[in-house]
């Protein structure tokens, strides 16, 4: 569906039929989009999809069982797990670089125990950026 | 205006769970737990060494700790869960699967005669003191199930060998010796594929699993295929399998060649002791191993290294499980320096090389397989001496009373022993069978969960018996030198001539009783013999006639006159040394005299 920049969201959905949806609205792809809690906005040029999600149940998140997968599939290289276990100490912090993460999601995506381990991450990045 | 739900993150997740991983590592279990069910319980039971319930044993083994972890594990969750803050519903932990895997793997480590109530004790304490304390699933610094076992096998060890150690009552049966790796140990490590390896049939049964060990460690091509299953679903860091079971194959194959072993020894020693199961199931516990990859390798190297040492200097000849405790401690600081690593910092590498140069150090200049008897004092009286002699062994030196006479050794008392295994030697009538068998001590096999102690009694006999014969050639024995003289060891009651043949009747010395043979002598040659009968002459003690029985029926005395010309030639028969032997001599000696005194 071809849209102009600048069309409010609420029309696309106005035209599709999902006006009344209890879906979730994503814009953006499913690993780095953003969901959004109302759909007055309008659409911008970075705004490459409009995603609607049925509602998940979310599985409950579990303790980490140190499997490794999000150290093992980082593409940044960056050790996820230990970044949200010292995400109170920021010398820790500093020494695991949470300033190179693209913030790809794959580490939430892979952690079997569902932790939301991209949330941490962007945290840290925020406190070492203010530490400096 | 409607408000939509938001969330962060990614909006698709990965279908794996911490839940399904525990349920692949069940599903990679169950083929094992079979084949346990088939070889400790449907083979014994064919055979006829079992009841139904015996029948049943070893999945009731396994079924009992699992339950009492899984149970133990969700009331104690519960009641902490009282006290949270954040709630969880009770389906919630009725749901979880890890809290099977402590007890399950309890059943299939432990040796297979754990009393029930043991196995019961070491899965309260892995669940309890294991997991628990450290603050629940993911928190434990210890394998939970090794940390339960290795507390039960060190406080109990010598109620577990006392009930028959790792062997199912099949494999007591016929086997009746010591798993394969104390086997190896006793033969000094580096021996004959007969001496190591016969004993249990061949390398094939030690891949498919038909020798002694725990319920699950034994069926190497099972396990194998779970490790391929599990690391083709990666459910685990199979890295850490890969690098630990490298490692012990590379460090054992460079002793072997150093040794002049063919390949058959590296092999051997990966199939044997637990080392496949503990590296596909143990060592790569997620949470007790290091997180990385890098890390996880370091582990498995450094886990062969001492696993190898252990094996080849420790009086623990499976050094699977302590070496994975031992790791675990270690832990934490693997995965510093996997960190470190991955900053590139590679002068961390150093730490680790000095690391492994001195476990390898620690274990070169250890080979003690040098005699280690010691005779204190030699009483010399004609043919017969009293030796008393010292040996180490499993806890403190055994001291032990030895009489030969006549190069037959007469008796053997124990005068000292610390051990907590000889009780183990003693209800297997050791001694007795170690002087039945004096003629070729070699051959007497070791008691299987005294491996240790027994060997140390065989070796004072071995070295006695040497130390005698090597005297009897004129060699000064301590201070006094040995006269030679001739000593009877017989006695004719009668002899009776009629129509030229002539009849003896002799007494002659068993082992505690005496004896009665009767022979028949014609033109200098023996036409017939017999035993004396029991009612006639009622002089044999109970244990003689079993010695007895085997004489005659190893057809011994037919042997003899066979072979008359040619007495000395003929061998004592094995399970009746003594016995055979003095009937030997009598025979012999009569036939002399007679062709003498004509």
């Amino acid at each position: 569906m071809l849209v102009k920049i600048g069309t409010p969201v609420i029309s696309i959905l106005d035209q599709l039929g999902y006006k009344d949806t209890n879906m979730t609205i994503v814009t953006g792809g499913p690993m780095m989009g953003h969901s959004i809690p109302n759909i007055d906005t309008s659409v911008t040029k970075e705004m490459n999809a409009l995603l609607l999600l049925p509602p998940v149940d979310e599985l409950l998140e579990t303790n980490c069982m140190r499997c490794g997968k999000c150290i093992k599939y980082c593409p940044a290289g960056l050790y996820p797990i230990n970044i949200k276990n010292n995400i109170n100490k920021k010398d820790k912090l500093k020494e695991l670089n949470p300033n190179t993460c693209i913030e790809c999601g794959l580490c939430s995506y892979i952690c079997p125990a569902r932790i939301p381990l991209r949330d941490y991450v962007v945290n840290a990045k925020q406190i070492v950026k203010e530490d400096k | 205006m409607k408000d939509y739900k938001t969330y962060n993150g990614p909006y698709i997740k990965t279908p794996d769970s911490v839940n399904k991983i525990m349920l692949r590592l069940l599903i990679s279990l169950t083929p094992i737990i079979l084949f346990a069910f088939y070889k400790n319980g449907i083979v014994p039971y064919q055979k006829g060494y079992l009841t139904e319930y015996g029948l049943v044993y070893p999945l009731l083994f396994i079924l009992i700790p699992t339950i009492t972890s899984y149970i133990s594990e969700l009331i104690i969750n519960l009641i902490i869960n009282c006290f949270k803050k954040d709630k969880k519903s009770f389906k919630y932990y009725l749901k979880q699967l890890h809290p099977i895997f402590p007890g399950l793997f309890i059943g299939l480590v432990l040796p297979y005669n754990t009393p029930i109530y043991l196995l019961v004790g070491a899965a309260l304490i892995a669940t309890i003191l294991g997991k628990i304390i450290f603050g629940g699933f993911g928190k434990n610094i210890f394998n939970p199930a090794l940390l339960g076992c290795i507390i039960i096998m060190y406080f109990f060890s010598s109620t577990i060998s006392g009930m028959g150690g790792y062997f199912n009552s099949y494999e007591l049966d016929t086997i009746s010796s010591a798993t394969p790796l104390s086997n190896a140990k006793v033969n000094g490590y580096y021996s004959t594929y007969d001496k190591m390896i016969s004993n249990y049939g061949d390398l094939s049964d030690f891949a498919t699993g038909t020798i002694p060990g725990s319920l699950g460690e034994t069926s190497s091509i099972l396990i194998l295929c779970a490790f391929i299953y599990l690391a083709l679903t990666k459910s685990i860091k199979s890295h850490i399998t890969i690098s630990y079971v490298g490692t012990v194959f590379i460090l054992t194959f460079i002793l072997g060649m150093i040794n002049g072993m063919p390949l058959w020894f590296p092999i051997f020693h990966i199939l044997s002791g637990g080392l496949l199961f503990g590296a596909t199931f143990m060592a790569t516990d997620p949470v007790t191993s290091p997180i990385g990859t890098r890390g996880g390798i370091i582990y498995g190297i450094l886990l062969g290294i001492l696993t190898t040492i252990i094996r080849f200097t420790s009086s623990y000849p499976e050094g699977v499980m302590i070496s994975i405790i031992i790791l675990n401690i270690f832990v934490p600081l693997i995965d510093k320096l996997d960190m470190m690593l991955n900053n590139k910092k590679i002068l961390v590498l150093i730490p680790i090389i000095i690391m492994i140069i001195g476990l390898i150090y620690l274990f070169i200049p250890r080979s003690n397989t040098k005699d280690e008897v010691t005779i204190i004092s030699r009483d010399v009286n004609n043919k017969q001496i009293t030796y008393v002699a010292t040996s180490q062994g499993n806890d403190d030196i055994i001291k032990a009373k030895i009489v030969i006479d006549n190069g037959i050794v007469k008796s053997y008392e124990i005068l000292e022993i610390k051990d907590e295994y000889y009780s183990v030697v003693k209800n297997n009538k050791y001694i007795d069978k170690l002087i039945n068998g004096q003629n070729n001590i070699e051959k007497v096999d070791t008691v299987s969960g005294a491996t240790i102690t027994s060997n140390a009694m065989k070796k004072i006999l071995e070295y006695t018996i040497n130390d005698y014969n090597n005297s009897k050639l004129g060699v000064k024995v301590g201070d006094k030198e040995i006269e030679v003289k001739e000593t009877k060891n017989y006695e004719i009651i009668d002899k009776k001539i009629s129509n030229g043949v002539t009849t003896y009747i002799a007494k002659t010395n068993s082992l505690q009783a005496n004896i009665i043979i009767i022979i028949n002598i014609k033109d200098n040659k023996i036409t017939n013999m017999w035993f004396g009968n029991l009612n006639e002459y009622p002089v044999y003690d109970q244990t003689d006639l079993e010695y007895l029985k085997i004489v005659i029926n190893a057809k011994y005395l037919e042997t003899l006159i066979k072979n008359q010309n040619n007495i000395d030639n003929v061998d004592t028969i094995s399970g009746a040394t003594i016995s055979s032997k003095n009937i030997k001599e009598t025979v012999k000696d009569i036939l002399k005299e007679h062709i003498s005194a004509n």
